[in-house]
Order: C-alpha cells, then sequence, then structure tokens
C-alpha cells in the first residue's frame, strides 16, 4: 500500500539523488580542495598583470612574491593590518615608490601589457594613467576650478578654455561635485568640505584621463555620509576605470569590491571574490583578521 | 562548549555569540523534552500528558522570538563575518528547525488525544508498538544532533548524515507495517489516519535533526549540502 506522506517521501528523495551529488562526495571535494588554494590571482581581462613583485627598504624586504592581477572595470579591495604591505604594494602600481629613497621594486608589473618598471618609461604620463588618491584629502591651494584644470593643462589636453571648462565641468559631474560647487568655482579648494575635498581630488583625478585609480584609505578621514557619496562615486566610476583601494573597513571592502586581496607580513595571503572572501575565507590568516580575531 | 565563538579581540562578541550558542542548546533542550513527552503520552495514552505538551509549546515559542532578537543584535553590532558570519547563520537556521520540531511534538500530542478521545477506538499493540520503536530511534537521533550543535563537530555531523539513509528505510517499513495492520472500520480508519500522522511527525523531526548537522557542516566548511541525497 502507498500513502501520499510515502510517495512524497520516497519521490523526495530519489529526485534529489538524481539531480545532485551525494553529500559524501561534496564533503570530500571540499576538503582536497581547502588544503590547496588560496585564490585566483589571475583575472580573464587583465588591466594590471604583477608577477612577483618584491619591494625592499634597505635591508627590509616588505612586498616578497607578490602577483596579481587587477581585471577592466573591477573593484579590487588591498586589506590586511597595518604593515602589511597593502600601500607599499598599492604605491607600486603607479611607481610612487621611486620616490622613496633606498626603494627597490623587483618583479614586473605590466599596465596594458607595458612594463611600468621599464627604464625608459616616463613616469609623468604613467601616473596620470594610474591616478591616485590618498587617505587625508589634498588639494592645491587653489580655486576649486584650478584644482581640477590643472592636470589637464600640464599635460596638454586642453586645446582651448572652453575644452578646458568641459573638462573641469565633466570631471566634476562624474565626480558627484559639480552641484554643490559649480557657482563658487574661484573658491578655494580648501573651503570645502572634507567629503568634498576628497571628491575634488578625485575630480582632480579623473580630469587627466586615468585607465586605473589607486585609492590609499580614501575614506578613513572622512564622515559616514561622505563615505557613503565616496562609496557611490567608486560604484560609478566601475563602469569606466579600474580601481584598487586600500581600506581599513572590512565593511568598505565588502561594499566596494568584486574582489578581495588580503596581505599579511609582506605576502599576498589570499585573494577570491569579495562574497566569498568574507564568508568563506579559504586561510586561516584570512579567517583570523576578518572575524576580528587577529592578535 | 567548542572554541568556535571564542578569541575575538572584542571579548563581549565571543560572549555574545556564546550566549546565542547557549540560548539555542536551551531551547533544543525544552524541545527535546517536548518530544520526549509526546512519546510518552502516546506510549502510555496520557491525554492529560498531552495536553501539557501542546499548552507549553508557548515557551518554546518565546525562546525563537528572544533567539532572533540576539541573533538581529549580533548583525546589527558586529557584522559578523566568515565562520562568525556562517555560525550566526547556522544558529539562525536551527532557531528555525527546533520551533518546527516543537511544532511536530504538538502534532503527536493532538494525535494522541484523538487516538485516546474513546475507550473503544484505542490503537492496538501491534502498530502503536512500531511507531513507538521508530519515535525511540528519532528520539535518539534528534538528541545525538543536539549534542553535535552542543560541540560543532563537523566529522560526528558527517557521521550522523550518513547514517540518515537507515532512518528513511526503517520509516518505510513502519509505513508499510502499519497500512498492513490499518482498520477497516471507522475507528480502525481513525486510528491509522492518526498513527500515520505521527510516523510523519517523528520523519519530519529526522529531518529537522538531519538539517541541524548540515548546519554544524556549514559552518565548519562553508559548504552547502542540504538539497542533497545522503
Amino acid at each position: 500500500m502507498n500513502t501520499i506522506a510515502e510517495s512524497q517521501t520516497v519521490q523526495g528523495k530519489e529526485s534529489a539523488k538524481m539531480r545532485s551529488p551525494e553529500k559524501g562526495t561534496l564533503i570530500a571535494a571540499h576538503q582536497r580542495e581547502f588544503t590547496r588554494t588560496i585564490g585566483e590571482i589571475s583575472s580573464p581581462n587583465p588591466r594590471i598583470m604583477c608577477r612577483d613583485v618584491n619591494v625592499y627598504y634597505g635591508e627590509k624586504h616588505a612586498i616578497q612574491n607578490v602577483s596579481l592581477d587587477v581585471g577592466h572595470n573591477e573593484v579590487i579591495a588591498l586589506i590586511g593590518p597595518s604593515g602589511c604591505g597593502k600601500s607599499t604594494f598599492l604605491r607600486c602600481l603607479n611607481r610612487m615608490n621611486d620616490t622613496i629613497v633606498g626603494c627597490r621594486v623587483t618583479g614586473s608589473i605590466r599596465l596594458d601589457g607595458q612594463d611600468i618598471y621599464d627604464g625608459g618609461l616616463d613616469v609623468v604620463p604613467l601616473r596620470a594613467q594610474v591616478g591616485m588618491v590618498f587617505q587625508k584629502p589634498n588639494p592645491f591651494p587653489k580655486s576649486i576650478y584650478e584644482n581640477v584644470a590643472y592636470g589637464p593643462k600640464i599635460h596638454g589636453l586642453a586645446n582651448s578654455k572652453a575644452e578646458l571648462e568641459e573638462i573641469v565641468e565633466s570631471s566634476l559631474r562624474r565626480a558627484g561635485l559639480w552641484d554643490e560647487v559649480k557657482d563658487d568655482l574661484a573658491k578655494p579648494g580648501t573651503s570645502l568640505s572634507g567629503g568634498q575635498q576628497q571628491r575634488l581630488c578625485i575630480a582632480r583625478t579623473i580630469a587627466v584621463s586615468p585607465e586605473v585609480i589607486l585609492m590609499d584609505e580614501p575614506c578613513s578621514a572622512l564622515d559616514p555620509i561622505a563615505t557613503a557619496k565616496i562609496e557611490q562615486l567608486i560604484d560609478e566610476l566601475r563602469e569606466l576605470y579600474t580601481i584598487a583601494i586600500v581600506t581599513h573597513s572590512m565593511q568598505q571592502a565588502a561594499r566596494v569590491s568584486q574582489r578581495t586581496a588580503y596581505f599579511h607580513l609582506g605576502r599576498l595571503i589570499e585573494v577570491g571574490d569579495t562574497a566569498q572572501v568574507f564568508t568563506n575565507p579559504r586561510h586561516p590568516l584570512t579567517e583570523d583578521y576578518i572575524t576580528g580575531r587577529f592578535g | 562548549m567548542n572554541q568556535v565563538t571564542e578569541g575575538h579581540s572584542i571579548r563581549r562578541y565571543d560572549g555574545e555569540l556564546r550566549e546565542l550558542h547557549y540560548k539555542v542548546l536551551e531551547m533544543g533542550t525544552l524541545v527535546l523534552t517536548q518530544v520526549k513527552e509526546a512519546v510518552r503520552s502516546l506510549k502510555t495514552g496520557d491525554v492529560s500528558l498531552a495536553a501539557e505538551i501542546i499548552e507549553e509549546d508557548d515557551q518554546v515559542d518565546d525562546l525563537e522570538v528572544e533567539a532572533d532578537t540576539e541573533v538581529v543584535a549580533l548583525f546589527a553590532r558586529r557584522c559578523p563575518k566568515g565562520s562568525d558570519l556562517r555560525l550566526v547563520m547556522a544558529l539562525s537556521k536551527a532557531i528555525t528547525d527546533l520551533e518546527r520540531v516543537g511544532d511536530e511534538a504538538v502534532k503527536i500530542a493532538s494525535c494522541v488525544e484523538r487516538l485516546y478521545a474513546v475507550p473503544a477506538d484505542y490503537p492496538a499493540e501491534v502498530p502503536r508498538n512500531q511507531v513507538l520503536v521508530l519515535a525511540d530511534l528519532v528520539v535518539k537521533r534528534f538528541e545525538s544532533a543536539l549534542r553535535i550543535v552542543d560541540s560543532w563537530e563537523a566529522e560526528q555531523a558527517q557521521q550522523f548524515i550518513a547514517s540518515q539513509r537507515e532512518v528513511s528505510e526503517r520509516f518505510q517499513q513502519t509505513l508499510g507495517g502499519l497500512m498492513d495492520n490499518g482498520g477497516s472500520d471507522a475507528g480502525g480508519a481513525n486510528r491509522a489516519v492518526n498513527l500515520v500522522l505521527v510516523l510523519k511527525a517523528l520523519e519530519r523531526i529526522a529531518c529537522h535533526a538531519e538539517n541541524l548537522a548540515e548546519y554544524v557542516i556549514y559552518q565548519a566548511m562553508g559548504l552547502v549540502i542540504r538539497h542533497h541525497a545522503v
């Protein structure tokens, strides 16, 4: 005799068996993977390719054999405890470390296939291609207009005053600042609030048509509302640029990035999709850091 | 208690996770008592005991609300990540399963009230004992599942899940036995239906116990294995 209860039970289990692997198989596969990988360093569509990057400050080996791709239209978050090398690595991407006496970089960093450490490469256009936004907003002691216009002027990106004005307006618009400052363009950039100053710095970076924007803790000096505006801006800018952001806020990393890379004592410990890193990190060091067990 | 809740730089966070874990275990213990009492009421035909079980279900519901409130507070205050996030999610889902086990215990108690309403319609010993044999197995399994949630031992959880197939087979056998022993008169139909409903409730409890073991595996490994065959 067959009852409704019986047939539901049998059919439920049988159909589950037919469409899915057994639970034991899944667990065994997971355990094999668990011991093998700390994530995928490469990107299917890389804009920046770093291989075996080492950075030395004199005798100190600050970055050790880091290999990592950053894809087109991707936001990658670099996280890790203070002194782990995440900012040092970020600064390698537009050769900002060149300005530090005793700093030596080895390995390969390519931007769209071009080795940025090629001896013949001019770093000035490189730093326009790979712009940077710092922790503390640092507008020039000039007008809002001049802050944005300065880069296009020195890089010769505008052929006329009208073209320059167009660049300034479009940059301020993309930075989400135009409506707030359009009537005060002659005012000093330093007269703006902290959040507005940071968006002005982003507008300044955008004005020279970069391909990549590096952000080193861009919201650490901002209140939650100004932070939200910058995070919204990052999300919008991703459509046009590749963005690498160093942040101490794991919530921010989780909110703004598609991939997250965890650094520890100069090594890249784990990289993966942001959701995976924050829900199921593979490396115990990542786990300890993101759960607040880092001692 | 396993160390899954321990070791945060903010020690109060350890305490909050531990408290939620305790709350779930407290709820589990209460529900286990409910299930045991429901089975005892079937064994003894104690209708007043069955009524008590139905009445006391509010305690489980209250604990569910309290535990859910703690889960929400943890999300709001701590934004758990990694294994902590999986722990809170696992405990949150366990809360729902435990509340439903409580509901199944109430269903069994309601069946007991119907089975023993009229002396002439009391269930015959043979089919009732068939159900009671399965009930003892289910109680033991639910108890084991609670121990696994207490210790967070993923290996034990795996073994537990591996043995679920045997429970399903025993359920099928018992169901077949009940059908063979069902009565053809009106009272017989009442008895058969109620015993099948008890059996179904027991099967659901076994499934919820399996869910608890699956949550332990999810917490330990980040692996979702529900909806896959045993």
